[in-house]
């Protein structure tokens, strides 16, 4: 591995490691991981270094960064939130970089919990992105339609949503109790459509403790692509804590990037 | 101030380095600091405390960088961006490649070493002051652990209650994870692959008493978060090079 840093669209340097294959064949695929929090990349016991490790045995460039204001990089975070698309413009830039240092042609994006959410946004912008692997998309559902017309004002809603979100009412189909009622995160449902109608591969993977499996559920009926693949890990959260989970999850990644290749 | 990665090998083996030069102008460099070059080398924490010190710890480099300071930042073996997985950190390792950055810093032209360790990084630079053949000038210590065998109970504290929230009971007790760290050599607990040997020096490593640490305490400094105020880089390394040097 080696230390690649990049100056984002924003004029912050963003640092990062490059894991690179030895001894072998590279691939012409190649991944990101975007991890969750703002804590970065060696953020939930180092989860992305350990799968950028995998996937680089098996013959993939992995590029891991961390995003302005967050781990090694310079410069403040950018305003909003995953949800908002803050991180996005990084994210592209990050993909043409490490094709640019790999010579890969295709590039792939697993993210994890927000992380999951960015790639979404960016897989869906980005020609040369040909899969996204999403795990743990977090849940921010809300149909209350108070919130719904405050998302639309702000731009953060559609009439296609909302309409979809009337009609379903209209017919019965209610939010789960305990649903949050939060802004409806309505592009992450049209970037992953997007990314569906364009041909690329979209997984969801969840655990089987992740407590917001059951609002992903309802969420994927009602809103998600029905070709869509997702995969539930038996005995997992979202933080993948027992080598168990660990060893489930990067059987799903192998396999994801064997599908992939 | 101009920042480097780099990579380190001890060995085989790579390490990740960060070193923040400064390149303040002479006039400005704090007297104290322009007769001699100091460097300040951050002793990170283990586990999760790792990534959530991190940006804070990047941050007080910046700041330390501008006010006349070069610092360098590493992580050990098998944490952080350094290469390798858990299960190959060691005590051992952990202090021999210390050493091994400090060298690098008397190599760069350091004088006089000063360690900024936080947690168990804490631990490891008064470790240093007090027991190293080459030790540090002085150290400061946030948050210092003093007891690396009650740092350990941490993790397994994080352990059982993952387990919990996830089982509704303790799957593994801590028992049963020591009995199968002795048998296998390793035991993965709270998401961190430890070896047994890593467990044994962590649980062996001798507390630093109160009568050990007071024939050091004109070379070094405590410092403790208050719980409600947000890290200040400024105002810390204000704090850390003293007021009288405090508008550098």
């Amino acid at each position: 591995m080696r230390t690649l840093s990049f100056t984002s669209p924003r004029g912050t340097r963003n640092k990062g490691v490059l894991f690179e294959p030895k001894g072998q064949d590279v691939s012409s695929l190649g991944f990101i991981f975007l991890p969750g929090s703002s804590l970065g990349t060696i953020a939930v016991h180092r989860l992305g270094i350990e799968i950028a490790q995998l996937l680089a045995e098996a013959g993939h460039p992995v590029y891991l960064f961390d995003h302005a204001g967050t781990g090694e990089s310079e410069g403040a975070q950018p305003a909003g939130t995953h949800d908002s698309g803050s991180f996005v413009p990084e994210t592209l830039a990050a993909v043409d970089i490490l094709q640019k240092h790999t010579g890969s042609s295709r590039t792939a994006l697993i993210g994890h919990c927000d992380g999951a959410v960015t790639s979404a946004y960016a897989g869906a912008r980005h020609p040369s992105v040909k899969g996204l692997l999403l795990m743990n998309l977090p849940m921010t559902l809300g149909v209350a339609p108070v919130s719904d017309l405050d998302d639309l004002f702000r731009g953060r809603s559609h009439y296609r949503t909302l309409a979809r979100i009337l009609g379903d009412r209209l017919k019965g189909k209610g939010v789960p109790p305990g649903t949050s009622n939060a802004n409806f995160n309505a592009r992450l449902i049209t970037d992953i459509e997007r990314s569906v109608a364009d041909g690329k591969s979209v997984s969801v993977v969840f655990g089987d403790r992740d407590p917001d499996l059951p609002r992903f559920e309802e969420f994927r009926v009602k809103h998600l692509p029905p070709s869509l693949t997702v995969r539930v890990l038996k005995d997992t959260s979202d933080a993948y804590m027992t080598e168990e989970s660990q060893s489930l999850l990067f059987r799903e990644i192998s396999r994801f990037a064997h599908g992939l290749s | 101030m101009s920042e480097r990665e780099m990579e380190f090998y001890l060995g085989n083996q790579y390490i990740y380095v960060s070193h923040y030069e400064s390149t303040l102008r002479a006039s400005r460099i704090p007297r104290h600091v322009e007769r001699e070059r100091a460097f300040a080398v951050v002793v990170p924490p283990l586990f999760e405390e790792l990534a959530r010190t991190r940006r804070d710890l990047v941050r007080l480099a910046r700041e330390l960088a501008h006010r006349g300071i070069d610092v360098v930042r590493f992580d050990y073996r098998g944490t952080g961006l350094s290469a390798g997985v858990f299960e190959e950190f060691t005590m051992e390792g952990a202090r021999e490649q210390l050493e091994e950055v400090m060298d690098y810093c008397r190599d760069q032209g350091a004088t006089r070493i000063h360690l900024i360790g936080a947690r168990f990084g804490g631990y490891l630079a008064l470790s240093n002051l007090i027991f190293s053949r080459t030790p540090c000038d002085n150290v400061v210590a946030w948050e210092p652990t003093t007891d690396l065998a009650l740092h350990i109970e941490d993790l397994f504290r994080e352990e059982a209650s993952s387990q919990t929230t996830m089982f509704g009971f303790e799957k593994r007790t801590k028992a049963e994870i020591v009995a199968n760290l002795k048998s296998s050599g390793v035991a993965m607990i709270a998401g961190y692959r430890l070896s047994m040997r890593a467990y044994q020096e962590l649980v062996g490593s001798p507390v630093l008493r109160f009568d050990v640490l007071r024939k050091v305490s004109d070379k070094f400094q405590l410092i403790f978060s208050d719980g409600k105020t947000a890290f200040d880089p400024a105002a810390t390394a204000k704090e850390i090079l003293g007021d009288e040097h405090a508008n550098a």
